[in-house]
């Protein structure tokens, strides 16, 4: 008989938000689900409000197992809470890739990361209110600019999560959004927490439509199109060192971003689209919070891109929904 | 029997003629003296890669110049007089039989020899990871096999995961039949080889643990393709959806009901077809739902309804190219493409 193993610990982030974090080992699918349930039932009945699900062990999740997910995501939103994965592998981030659920789920990959989170998201009050009932939360107000995130004031300037049971203003669902950060047109099919398929900056938004974006300390992304010839590398390349430095990237990290993105953009235009100056190259430039990371489209021939010096910590390339490749570059801090 | 080598043949040739340069002509009796001798004795003499002489009554000389020589392996556990008889029979001038003794020998000739066909004898113990071992790799699994199984045994019997043989006989047979078997899985395997890179069939009795071997075999099969991690990763998640169907919904966890799987692999895609000993479902309802649904939708109305599951078909239909059913609904067929 197939078993899954939970371990649960509780945490506190220096700016007093707490959770608890549940390692979870073993797969997560129909020889399990009831195992599964069972546990997170106690968890929700002992009044756990944030709940920081470590998948690092979690051998795979299937369809019955994600459908699951889904519900007490939806339970731990209903109790003003958060269900928030950490740590989650490659082949569990498939699934939920394949089915859309990773634009619903509120994923991140360290508990710090998490924890941060909660406290952008006005947590802290609700992670330590008793485990029931809860207070009715105030209407949040249309979105407005959010003030950047100062740890030890009020939550005023964060992010307010609507109940659900909050039914005032319904509206028919799906709705677009456009993300507060890269401008990103996003279909949301439903009230809860999204994060931009693109720049991944977290959005809520309740029953009413309203949608309200965390503040953030990151620079705006960078977005350009250029003519597929060598001359323009060099603009991208010093756009990239500018946005790294606005990052707070030291000089000589800065300096090696600006030689890895010139390097590839130029290898790519002379080799995938042979100079040809009537066609246009894509770049995306993003600061997060592990790096600068810079997604080029290649809709020419290709190149080897592992074999062009970019000096990236992480280079990943994944097929153009349209023709070509994505070139996904990352420039760690 | 253990073959003379074209070295062994020439020393003794050397050795006869007194190591002197006696002319083409004395060593070339010298030659045809010493090859006689060793028929005689039984021993089958290898002239070249693809030239052995047989000591066989009516000859058997195999020249790769006058068309294909099959080679046929007899795994045996040790050479015994049937053994000597079987060689014989099923030499010819087409076919160049060679046996080893024991499965690690065997799995050796294989991939220095590359047979057609391995014939596996009742004698050899344990036969079954031979069996998952050709089948398993990429560069073998068209190897034909042609399993002898002792008198009584059942060769449809499931215990476990059993990776299947191509043909099976069950002693006591004719060394006709066998070599009928013989000549038709020669033609099989000639002719899936033009269609085929990797083709494997395997049986599984319902069980966790059995389908957990399942999805573990089929990731390493996946594994060996050509194509993106990505790709690999959605056929493995796209098989576990569906052996689970077949496990649960098809065979109700009934650990006497057998789930039927083959794994084929050509140059543009996978295919992999589930079959269970269910009665099959609405399978069109299902599919037209999974191809228009919302899964976020579906999984809070299953949610709400207090049961879980649902979204296997949509999960499957993401990650696939094509997905199919037979017209009852206990077979699917998954289609993943390469490129």
């Amino acid at each position: 008989m197939a078993a899954i193993d939970f371990k649960a610990r509780n945490v506190k982030s220096p700016e007093g938000v707490t959770a608890t974090v549940a390692e979870v080992a073993g797969s997560i699918d129909a020889t399990t689900i009831n195992q599964f349930q069972t546990i997170m039932d106690k968890l929700v009945q002992k009044g756990v409000k944030n709940l920081l699900l470590d998948c690092t062990n979690v051998k795979y999740i299937n369809s019955t197992g994600l459908g699951t997910l889904l519900k007490y995501v939806d339970t731990f939103s209903s109790a003003g809470g958060n269900l928030i994965f950490i740590r989650v592998p490659s082949k569990v981030m498939l699934v939920m890739e394949m089915l859309g659920f990773n634009a619903l789920f509120n994923i991140f990959e360290e508990e710090n990361e998490a924890l941060e989170f909660l406290g952008a998201s006005g947590a802290k009050e609700t992670a330590e209110a008793p485990a029931a009932p809860v207070a009715p939360v105030a209407p949040i107000a249309p979105v407005a600019p959010i003030a950047p995130l100062t740890p030890k004031k009020p939550p005023t300037s964060k992010i307010a999560i609507a109940p659900p049971f909050q039914k005032s203003k319904a509206v028919s669902f799906p709705i677009e959004v456009e993300c507060s950060r890269c401008h990103q047109k996003m279909e949301i099919i439903g009230a809860g927490n999204f994060r931009c398929p693109r720049c991944a900056q977290m959005c809520s938004v309740d029953n009413s439509g309203a949608a309200q974006f965390p503040a953030t300390r990151m620079p705006a992304p960078v977005e350009v199109s250029i003519p597929a010839t060598s001359g323009f590398a060099g603009v991208v390349a010093a756009l990239a060192e500018g946005l790294a430095v606005t990052m707070g990237i030291n000089s000589q990290k800065s300096d090696s971003i600006r030689d890895g993105i010139g390097n590839l953009i130029t290898a790519m235009v002379d080799s995938s689209y042979s100079g040809n100056a009537t066609s246009s190259v894509n770049i995306l430039l993003i600061p997060t919070d592990a790096g600068l990371r810079g997604e080029i489209v290649d809709n020419g021939s290709g190149i080897d891109v592992n074999s062009v010096d970019t000096g990236a910590d992480e280079v990943k390339v994944t097929p153009h929904p349209v023709k070509g490749s994505v070139y996904t570059l990352l420039f760690a801090k | 029997m253990k073959t003379v080598s074209f070295e062994q043949l020439v020393n003794e040739v050397t050795q006869a003629v007194g190591g002197a340069s006696v002319g083409p002509r004395k060593t070339l009796e010298a030659a045809v003296e010493q090859i006689r001798g060793h028929l005689a004795a039984g021993e089958p003499v290898e002239l070249a890669n693809d030239v052995t002489v047989q000591p066989s009554a009516g000859v058997t000389v195999a020249e790769a110049t006058e068309g294909k020589v099959y080679r046929i392996l007899l795994v045996v556990n040790a050479v015994d007089f049937f053994t000597n008889t079987m060689v014989q029979r099923l030499s010819g001038p087409k076919t160049n039989v060679q046996v080893a003794e024991g499965t690690d020998a065997a799995w050796k000739k294989i991939e220095a020899e590359d047979p057609d066909l391995v014939i596996i004898d009742s004698t050899v113990d344990n036969p079954r990871p031979l069996i998952s071992q050709i089948k398993e790799t990429l560069g073998s699994s068209l190897i034909a096999i042609l399993l002898i199984s002792q008198e009584g045994s059942d060769p449809n019997e499931v215990k476990g995961l059993k990776t299947c043989e191509d043909e099976s006989l069950v002693e006591p047979f004719e060394l006709d039949e066998l070599v009928g078997l013989v000549e038709d899985e020669l033609t099989r395997k000639e002719e899936e080889e033009a269609f085929f890179d990797h083709e494997i069939h395997f049986q599984l009795q319902t069980g966790e643990q059995h389908v957990e071997q399942a999805n573990d075999l089929i990731a390493r099969l996946v594994d060996q393709v050509k194509m993106s991690d990505e790709g690999k990763a959605a056929v493995s998640v796209a098989f576990r959806e569906a052996i689970d169907n077949a496990a649960r919904h098809g065979n109700k966890n009934q650990e006497n009901r057998i789930i039927d799987i083959i794994y084929l692999l050509d140059k543009e895609k996978v295919t992999i077809t589930v079959e269970d000993e269910g009665d099959g479902f609405d399978t069109e309802m299902f599919v037209t739902r999974g191809r228009e649904g919302n899964a976020v939708a579906a999984a809070r109305e299953r949610n709400q309804a207090g049961r879980v599951g649902g979204l296997g078909i949509m999960l499957m239909l993401k990650c696939l190219d094509d997905l199919e059913y037979n017209a009852v609904g206990n077979l699917i067929k998954l289609t993943k493409f390469v490129a």
